[in-house]
Order: C-alpha cells, then structure tokens, then sequence
C-alpha cells in the first residue's frame, strides 16, 4: 500500500514581502497548484491515501475560495482517503458542506482509520489534551501503525507541542508530522521514524531548498522517500565581491559562483568589503540576472571600505570636506561614506547617481 | 609680469600713439582730458576685451571709447611673462564683440591658446571684475572685497593645487538632486509623491481591512443560510413525501368511483336485453344474413339483355332466317372482292394513263404527218453533203494577200547639217581658192579646211542614204478570194433545203445542221415507238373490263340474300355482314344467360332469410328493423365487453397501487402548500447566492491585504530611503560650506597679514585692530565698535584699497607678479599720505611693475 504524507500546505498564505507582484501572485497560484498536482500524482500513482499532518489552510478563517479549492478536489477524487488533521494554523477550520466520504478528520481524542492491517490514528493537540494525549495512546503491536500529529518535537508539553520521548515504544512505525516546513526524517525508536515532510512550496526566502511530500510504501513496516514536489525552488547563496568596483564585475563574480536554474528563485547575498563610493550594487545586479532565472534578490552585504589617509595631504576643498565628513561624531559610517560619494562626486562634476 | 610698450590706433579720443613702459614705474601725469582713463581702460580692454554693447546697459566701454574719428578701434600691447615676450594685437567693433578681430603673438609666432580671447583669465587667473578688484586700481573703484574668483586664485594659492573645483557649482548640483527629492514648497518630488503614496496605500490597507474583518460575520450568515437551506429543504421532502402519500389515497378513490360508474353502465345495457344477450356469433350470422341479403337484393334488379339488345336480336333473325353463311362462304366471298378491287384499280389505272411531257412534244412535232423512212434518208444525205461543203469552204481562204516596201526620211536635221556644211566647205574652198593668190598659207588653209568640210558633207550625205534604205516600212495588201465565193454558195444551197424540210416540224437550224437533223431522227424514232404502246394498252383494258362485269354480277346476288344494301364498295358490305354475323351470336348467348340468372337469385334469398327469421323468433325482435336493431345489438355487445375489461383492469390497478403505495390506512391530515417552501427556498438560495457573490467580491479584495501590506513596508523603506538620501544631500551640502568656511580661514590669515603690513605702511589706525572675514571683508574697531571700511575717509578707503589688493596680489601669484595699475586713486590723500604713499609704491616697483595715472604734479610718482 502506498500512502502519500504531506503537511503545512498553507492554502491561502501570503508570501514574501520580497517578491514583486508578479511573482507574489505567481507563487500563489503555484502554491495551490503544486497540491492539485499532489493529487494527481497520487491517482497515476495509485495511491490511495493522502495524510494532511496540519496546516492545509494558512489560517483558522480561511477565504471560501480556498476552502472549496481543497473541498473540491477531495470531492472530485473520491477513490482516495484525504486523512486531514488541523494544525496550529487551521485548528478552527471546520467542514460545513454536504458530507464528503473520502474526507476523514481527527478531533482532540485519538481516531484510528484502518485500512488492512494498516491503522493511521491521528490527534489534534489542544492545551486541554497535551499531556494527556500520550498516556491514551493504544496501538496494536501487530498492525503497521502509522500516526499523525501537528507540532514541534522536543521533550515537552504543550500546545503545538510534540514530547518524543513519551510516543517511543508506542508500537508506532511511522510517525507523521507537520508544522516544520522542512523535511525531516529521524529515528524515533526501534521501530519508528518520526518525519515532517515539510511544506509543499517554500513561500519565501525563510524556506529555502527543496521542498515537497513523503511517499509511504508499507508492507510488514513502513518505508519512506522525500519526493521533492516544489514548482521551483528557493536557494541563497553568498558571494564574496571584495575589492569590485562595479556592478558588472559583480555579475561575473556571481555567474562565475552560482549555477542558475532559470525556474529557480535567488537571494544572492554579496559579502566582503568594497570601496565606499560604489553604489547602486543591488538593483543594477538584479538586472543583469534577471535573465537568468525566476526571480532573483540581491542584497548587498558588504562592508564599505574608506581610506581617510588618502586625503591627509590635500588641502583643497575636496580634503578639506571629506575630513569634515569624516570626523563628524553625528554619522555612521555609512552615512559618512555616502555623504562623501555626493560630495566629491558633485565637486567632481559627476552625476551623482541615487 | 611686465608691459613694455603698446600701439593706440584709435581708443576714445587717443589716436595713433605709441607707448613705452618702464620696467618699475611708468608715470603719466597729465592734466585732465589727457586720456588717462582711457589708456587705462585700453590696457584693460587689451588682456579682457570689451562687452558688446546693450541698449539697457547706461554705460557701456565700448561705447563710451567708440573712437570719434570712427576709424579703426583698438591697438596693440606688448609685454614679457615668464621669459617670454608676448603681443596682443586687438581691434573692436562698434557694437558686438563677435566681431572684434584677436592676435596675440608668443616670441614673434601667433600663439593660439588665446585665440577664444581669455587672455586675462589665463595669464592672472582671475576674471575681468577680480582684475579691477586688484591689479587695476581707479579712484572710482575702490572696492575691497573678494569675488569667486579671486577666492579660487587664493584658494589654490593656498592649496599649491590647481583644481576647478568649484563650491557653488557643486552645491547647486546637491541641491538640484535634493530637490528631486523634496522640494521647499511639496508637491512633485519624491518624498511627497512616495508619501501621498503611502497615504493612498494605507486607506486601501484600512479598505481591505475592513472588508476583510466584515468576512467573518458573511461566513457565519452564509453558514446560518447553508443550514437554513438543509432543513427547508428537509422540510420540503417530508412534506413532499406526505403530500405524495395523500395524492395516492386521492387516486385510489379515483379508480374506485371509476369502478363504480363503470357497473352502472353495464346494468343500463343490460337490462334491454330480458331473452339474454345475443352471442356475437348469433349477431354476426345475422348480420351477415342481412348483409347478403342486400347483395342480392341489389342483384335483381341486373339486367345482362336489354329491351334494346332485344329488339336488335329481333331484327338480327329476320336478316338470318336462312341461317348464317359458312366460314368458307365466307371466305370465297371475301376472294371475289378483293379479285373486284383489284381489277377495278388497274382499269382505272389504265384509263387515266396520261402522255408525259415529252410525248405531248413529240406529238405536237408530229402533228403535221410522220415522215417516210425515205425522207428521213434523205434529210440524212443532205446533212452530210452540207457538212462536206462547209469543210471545202472553209478550207479556202477568205481573202488573197500582198506585201511591198516604202521608204521614209526619219532625220531632216542631218539633211540641213549636211547642206550648211556642203554650202560651207565650198565658200571655204571658193575662199582658199581666191585667197591662195594673195596669201598662200592662209588660202591652202582654207583650201584644206574647205576641202576637208567637203569631204565631211560627202561622207554625212552617204551615212545618211544608207541610213534611209535601211529603215524603209513593209505593207500588207488584202482581196476577196473568187474560190470561196463559189464554195460558200454551194454550202448555202444545201442548208436552204434542210431547212425547207424541218420547218413543217418545228425544227430549227439555231444549233446547227448536225444537232437539228440528229434531233429530229431521235423524234421520229420515239413518235413511232409511242404510237405501239398506245396500241396494246387498249387491248389489256378491253380484257379487264369483261372480269369486273362477271364479278359484280356474282357478290351482288351474294349480298341481296343478307338485305345488305346495293353498293359498289363489296368491302364495306361484306364487313358489315361480318358485324351483324357476330352480334346475332352475342345476343343469342345473352338471351341464354339472363334467364339462368333470375332462376338462381330467387332461389338464393328464399335460403338467406332463414337464420334472420329464426334471431328475430328468438330474441322477439321486429324482422322489419332487424338492420338498425343489429347495429345496436353489436354496440351494446361491444360496450358490454369494454366496461368489463375496464373494469377488469381497474379493479386489478386498484389491487395493485394499493400494495405498491401500502395504502393500507388512509392517514389524516390535508396537502401542504410546497409551493409557498419553494418559493421561500429559492429566496434562501438567492440570498445565499448574492452572499456568496460578495463574498468572493470581499475575499478578492482581502486578498490584496498582503499584497498591500507588502507595497505599504516596501513605501515605506522608499520613503525612510528618500529621506535618507534627502537628509544626506542637505548634509553634504552643508559640510561642502564648512569645508569652504574652514579654507577662507586657513586663506584669509596670510591676506590680513599682508594688509596689516602694507597698511602699517601708510597709515598705522588702519593695521590695528582690524578683522577680515572669511569674504574678506575689513571692519575696524573704532570707539569700541566694529565698523566697515564704508565708514572711512575716502583718502583712508585709497590706502586700505591699495593695501587690500597689494595683499592679494602677494597671495594669489607667488611666482611671477603682475603689474599694478593705478588710475589716480590716490586724490583724496594728503600730503603726508600721500608722501608715504610715493615712498611704498617706490619699494613696491622693485618687485612689481606700476603703471600709474595722476593729473596733479603733487600726485606725480616717479622713480
């Protein structure tokens, strides 16, 4: 038997402030798209069985349209079982439709849905059961067990809180977590691993990496893959452009440290210590990588470099200014660096580009 | 820097002068109207030119030093710098400096870096205004104060750089960039636009807010309205349902009453029946009895032989009493007409034969008689004997012919030619003859040429006979020849007679005698067959005509016997015989059948009547409307059978909708208007879906929530970032002018030290206590107080003006100095200044050329 086990679909969440608005809405669309295309997966896969470790809408009042997306698709794929536990973020969402067979929910006492010798039994953890959950805990030694639960690991109580520690030895194969939006697969006791699948789609540059579900297949126990799902994928990297003058020697410097993928997202991080008059870095480099992939961030990083000593034997007014500037106790340093690229630049006759 | 001579072709009123200077002090003391002002404006014009002049401008140099002669304006200046001697040769127009002419020469060669005319900039470093504010010193323009000029002059001085940097150039760039960013009044920059944004973005944000908080409460009224829908719904199928069972009892009573009426019916059908009801065999046996009954009622009244076919078989038996005749009799009978018709037709054929066209001509030709075989013999023999006499004619010539020869004279010129030459050459000769006797040369001459001419006329007159002979005309001459005369005569002779023999006949000789005689032995020749043929046709007819007698004879014997009409068409009579033969034949066999005919019909309805008897006896029906009564039988019979199969099935309907709806106890309660629950449910589905339309509105609105949020940090940053950028800008700006104040302090130290010590020189009040500010501006301290040199003597303002510019003078050129002109600026001074004044300037000349203009000998300076 194949079962799917995903988590932290957040239909409905917003995503980085980062991203223009084209790829805001874009990635939006791609967010739910990306679940849609789960599904399908799990239909030409024959997989019958989707486990939803919390978090499917991003918040307890979820827009309609995103609650008759999900609906919809678990109405129109009835052939598969959507095991669907609430998390931190949808606990309040509640179903006020026609029934829907396929759905199957967990409340805040443990449920069991037994296919074979298959159990999946899932909680949703409130500050009322948290500490309790544990002890009415009760799995057939001789079934595969596979359970769902939304929270963080530790050895704690409490809400959204997971105590590893008290679900060992439970005769559990399979634990199926959500709430960290990076997969993670650890060992839970003898028998069992405990993994987070992760988010389906990284919503900004907080979730970078590969992204997307866990794919189950049981027989006498559990094993699982990381199916990597994501539409495209958000990765940073840091460049170090110490001593570039330009934004063009910059490009190189990047292109020549990053393999671009022109479906992926950036955030290019440059590092190092340039000198303090050169500017505009930031976006003159993000045109020049726009081409390269879906969407690129740079940000700058560097320290600012300002050689004071340059201008200990010159009397002019160009010394003159650029030592007033510089022990002035009212600037930081960046605020002096730039100050003294306007200067110099406009006693220089130059543009002074902003 | 020192001047060594200038040209003054024409400036103001100086013309054509020539000038030399001397190497420390050059002095011009001249009374006034010299043109002392004018040589120092012309030195000044020569290193700066002169500005065009305006109309606006009240006083304009180039105007005002417009030569009064009009001629050429301008000149020239020599003088050394560096080591090198240069010249500048400079000339003006009246109005516009565009126009002025410029050479300057560097050791003798043209020297283009002055070609834009910048002279002075480029050899003092300084512009026009900083020159008359130092090295030029009048007594109207005693102005102590520095201009940008002069301070960049310092300002490098004091750096020992040479930049153009340039403070105001730079902080008007800073300033024009800052107000890209803000301006003094806020409207169409940056931080207002991005604030007016910002603004703009946070009420959309407070919007969609607002429309986002108001979606909890639509979710919650979407949610009461979904279960409202659930339970009217719930409500209606319930009801429904009952309503349902309700309609079942009121169809079930349906089919009852139905039943009901149907029983009714039936009795009512019943009840005219009191012997039974007829068994639809009985009835359909009947009927049929009575259908057949008809048919052959109707049938009596056929008749297959009329009064008319009777009364022609009457008139048929009295043409046959004998009996009718044998086929064979028949067929003889039919021989002998066709043998009649065919005789019949060759007799007429043979009486209307007619002649053909031909034989009419011949008949017509031969009218007058047939000629004798002789004759035609004979008409033969004549027509050879003409042919032989045409062909002996004929063969002998018409006329007889003769030919002679005639001369003729074809050229009468030659023969004049020939006698001049003749009557010519004799006089020649005569002329010789006579003249050989008195001159002999010239008479043998004559003689010869005389001679010769004779000779010549001899020889053209014997050309010209041969000539003739040559070209004499032969004519031909005719006359009737007797012979054919008499062979025409005879042939004529002949033709005669042929033609006396065929005219009778019509013959004539227009195509010749051969054609005319072979003609008319062709005609006779036809005429005599014609004539036999004629001959044996009227034997035939004869013959034929004796068969058609004996013929007629015997059919019309045969057709008297049968009363058929005497004709001569024996085809039509026997044809007719033929028609009366076959319908005597049918009317007899007509007879026959309709007899036979009215036995058995009879027979056949006394048979018919039988069963209808025996029904009407049974079941006491009148035999009389036995057929309208058999119809109502079968209706009612019929009616009988549908009420009972209707009420067959509608008992058995009832049985089974019964068991089918398990109406087994009929439920109380009346029907519910479902009608008024749809209706209140379509207004519930309506509401919902006008909610659920706003809703969708909303959360697209709701939606833009982040997005906003997002644009509102994004502003926000932009706007902290203007103002950053503005903020720093202005600061900038403000440590440019620090930076400048810093280095008008560092510069105007030395300047005030200078001035100290030249002023110290000439007046010991105007060294002490003195400030300068960093525009260079002097102020005293007088009675306590700080004044501005404004406030002293203009004898004491001279002195702190010289001194000024002495001062610097000395900061701004360290290397090679410039020279010093003085335009009698010294008036206001008394002796004892002015006394000092000569001992300074003498010590000043030794490091600094000094070009000075008085106009009072006590103002004289002189090394």
């Amino acid at each position: 038997m194949k079962i799917i086990h995903a988590a932290d679909i957040h239909l409905g969440a917003k995503m980085d402030s980062k991203f223009p608005k084209h790829v805001y809405d874009k990635r939006k669309e791609e967010l739910r798209n990306t679940f849609k295309r789960m599904v399908e997966y799990a239909e030409n896969n024959g997989i019958n069985v989707i486990i939803l470790s919390g978090d499917v809408f991003d918040k307890d009042n979820p827009y309609k349209k995103d609650k008759e997306f999900f609906y919809s698709i678990v109405r129109k794929n009835p052939q598969i079982d959507f095991i669907y536990l609430r998390g931190n973020h949808d606990i309040a969402v509640d179903y006020d439709g026609d029934p829907i067979d396929n759905l199957k929910v967990f409340d805040n006492q443990w449920k069991s849905y037994t296919y074979g010798k298959v159990v999946i039994s899932g909680i949703e953890i409130t500050a009322e059961n948290s500490t309790s959950l544990y002890s009415s805990l009760s799995l057939d030694k001789d079934t595969v067990n596979i359970v769902a639960l939304h929270g963080q690991v530790g050895d704690s109580h409490g809400k959204d809180k997971i105590n590893l520690k008290k679900l060992r030895g439970k005769n559990i194969d399979y634990l199926a977590l959500g709430h960290v939006h990076k997969y993670q697969l650890n060992k839970l006791d003898d028998r069992a691993v405990y993994c987070y699948s992760g988010c389906l789609e990284g919503r900004g540059f907080d979730e970078p990496e590969e992204h997307g579900f866990v794919l189950l297949e049981v027989d006498n126990g559990v094993s699982s893959t990381f199916i990597p799902f994501a539409e495209r994928k958000i990765l940073i990297a840091d460049v170090d452009i110490s001593g570039l003058r330009d934004a063009y020697q910059v490009f190189v410097a990047i292109k020549e440290a990053v393999r671009f993928d022109k479906n992926n997202i950036y955030r290019v991080n440059l590092t190092g210590t340039i000198d303090f008059d050169v500017e505009r870095l930031e976006s003159d480099v993000e045109k020049y990588l726009s081409a390269e992939c879906f969407y690129v961030d740079v940000k700058d990083c560097t320290g600012k470099t300002l050689d004071i000593h340059k201008y200990d034997g010159d009397t002019s007014l160009r010394g003159e200014f650029v030592r007033c500037v510089y022990e002035s106790p009212d600037y930081t340093d960046e605020e002096k660096a730039k100050i003294i690229t306007y200067g110099l630049k406009a006693l220089k006759g130059d543009d002074i580009e902003l | 820097m020192k001047l060594l001579s200038c040209h003054i072709e024409n400036y103001g009123k100086i013309t054509d002068r020539d000038l030399t200077f001397d190497d420390k002090i050059t002095s011009f003391c001249e009374a006034n109207g010299y043109g002392k002002t004018t040589l120092a404006s012309f030195l000044k014009s020569m290193f700066y030119g002169l500005e065009t002049d305006r109309a606006d401008r009240a006083f304009n140099e180039r105007r005002h030093f417009y030569p009064f002669n009009g001629k050429s304006f301008g000149g020239n200046l020599t003088f050394s710098s560096n080591g090198k001697t240069y010249k500048i040769e400079r000339f003006f127009d009246e109005k516009s400096e565009k126009k002025d002419s410029l050479t300057v020469y560097c050791n003798g060669k043209v020297a283009t870096e002055f070609s834009d005319g910048s002279i002075g900039e480029k050899l003092f470093g300084i512009d026009k205004q900083s020159f008359e504010r130092t090295i030029f010193i009048s007594g109207t323009e005693i102005e102590i104060s520095s201009t940008g000029s002069i301070n960049t002059k310092l300002n490098n001085f004091i750096e020992g750089v040479d930049d153009n940097s340039n403070l105001e150039t730079a902080v008007n760039k800073l300033q024009s960039k800052s107000k890209l960013y803000k301006k003094s009044k806020a409207g169409n920059d940056l931080i207002s636009t991005e604030t007016t944004h910002i603004n703009n973005i946070s009420q959309a944000i407070a919007n969609a807010q607002t429309i986002a908080s108001g979606l909890r409460a639509k979710y919650d009224t979407l949610n009461d309205l979904n279960r409202e829908i659930v339970e009217l719904t719930k409500t209606i199928s319930e009801d429904q349902s009952a309503n349902v069972i309700l309609n079942d009892w009121e169809h079930l009573d349906g089919y009852n009453a139905e039943i009901e009426q149907k029983q009714t019916e039936l009795k009512s059908i019943k009840v005219r029946y009191p012997h039974g009801i007829p068994t639809v065999s009985e009835v359909d046996e009947v009927n049929s009895a009575i259908e057949k009954n008809k048919t052959l009622t109707a049938r009596a009244g056929q008749k297959f032989f009329s009064d008319e076919d009777a009364a022609r078989f009457e008139g048929f038996k009295k043409e046959f009493k004998d009996g009718v005749p044998s086929d064979d009799e028949l067929k003889s009978v039919q021989n002998k007409i066709q043998e009649y018709t065919s005789i019949s037709y060759d007799v007429e054929k043979l009486k209307q034969t007619k002649s053909s066209q031909k034989e009419a001509a011949l008949k017509q030709h031969f009218a007058y008689r047939i000629p004798t075989k002789e004759e035609v013999a004979e008409l033969d023999k004549k027509a050879s004997a003409y042919k032989a006499a045409e062909s002996k004619a004929n063969a002998i010539p018409e006329f007889i012919t003769t030919t002679e020869t005639v001369a003729t004279e074809n050229n009468p010129t030659q023969s004049v030619l020939v006698k001049i030459l003749l009557i010519l050459s004799a006089a020649l000769l005569v002329a010789g003859l006579v003249t050989v006797f008195f001159a002999t040369i010239v008479g043998v001459v004559l003689l010869a040429v005389g001679f010769v001419g004779l000779l010549a006329a001899g020889f053209l007159f014997l050309n010209r006979k041969a000539s003739i002979h040559a070209t004499g005309k032969q004519q031909v001459f005719q006359r009737e020849n007797p012979q054919r005369r008499e062979a025409d005569k005879e042939r004529d002779g002949i033709l005669n007679q042929i033609q006396a023999f065929l005219a009778p006949y019509g013959y004539s000789l227009e195509n010749g005698v051969a054609f005319a005689v072979a003609s008319f032995k062709t005609d006779v020749n036809s005429y005599r067959d014609l004539q036999d043929e004629d001959n044996n046709n009227k034997a035939l007819l004869d013959e034929k005509l004796r068969r058609l007698q004996a013929l007629e004879k015997q059919l019309k014997v045969f057709f008297a016997r049968y009363n058929i009409a005497e004709t001569d068409n024996y085809s039509v009579a026997m044809s007719n015989l033929c028609a009366d033969i076959k319908d005597y034949i049918s009317l007899l066999n007509m007879q026959k059948t309709q007899a036979e005919y009215d036995s058995g019909l009879k027979n056949d309805i006394t048979e018919n009547n039988k069963p209808i008897v025996a029904f009407c006896k049974k079941y006491e029906i009148n035999i009389n409307t036995i057929s309208e009564t058999i119809k109502r039988i079968y209706k009612d019979i019929t009616d009988i059978n549908n009420i009972e199969t209707a009420l067959n099935e509608i008992t058995e309907k009832v049985k089974r909708f019964a068991k089918e709806k398990n109406l087994t106890e009929r439920p109380t309660g009346e029907q519910v208007d479902i009608q008024a629950l749809n209706e209140k449910l379509e207004k519930l589905r309506d509401a919902k879906s006008h909610l659920t339309t706003d809703i969708m509105n909303d959360e697209y609105e709701a939606e833009k929530l982040d997005g906003l949020k997002n644009e509102y940090e994004t502003a926000k940053e932009k706007l902290e970032e203007y103002q950053t950028t503005y903020k720093l800008l202005t600061k900038t700006i403000d440590f440019l002018r620090t930076a400048d104040e810093n280095l008008k302090d560092k510069y105007v130290k030395p300047i005030k030290d200078q001035y100290v010590y030249y002023s110290s020189l000439l007046e010991k009040t105007l060294g002490e206590k003195i400030t300068m500010d960093s525009n260079l501006e002097i102020r005293y301290e007088q009675n306590g107080k700080e004044r501005s040199e404004q406030h002293l003597s203009s004898g004491q303002r001279a002195i702190c003006s010289l001194c000024f510019r002495l001062a610097l003078i000395d900061n701004m050129y360290s290397d090679e100095k410039p020279f010093l002109i003085l335009d009698d600026p010294f008036v206001g001074l008394d002796e004892e200044h002015l006394t000092k004044v000569k001992v300074m300037l003498d010590e000043l000349s030794e490091k600094l050329q000094i070009v000075y203009f008085c106009c009072h000998s006590s103002r004289m300076i002189s090394k």
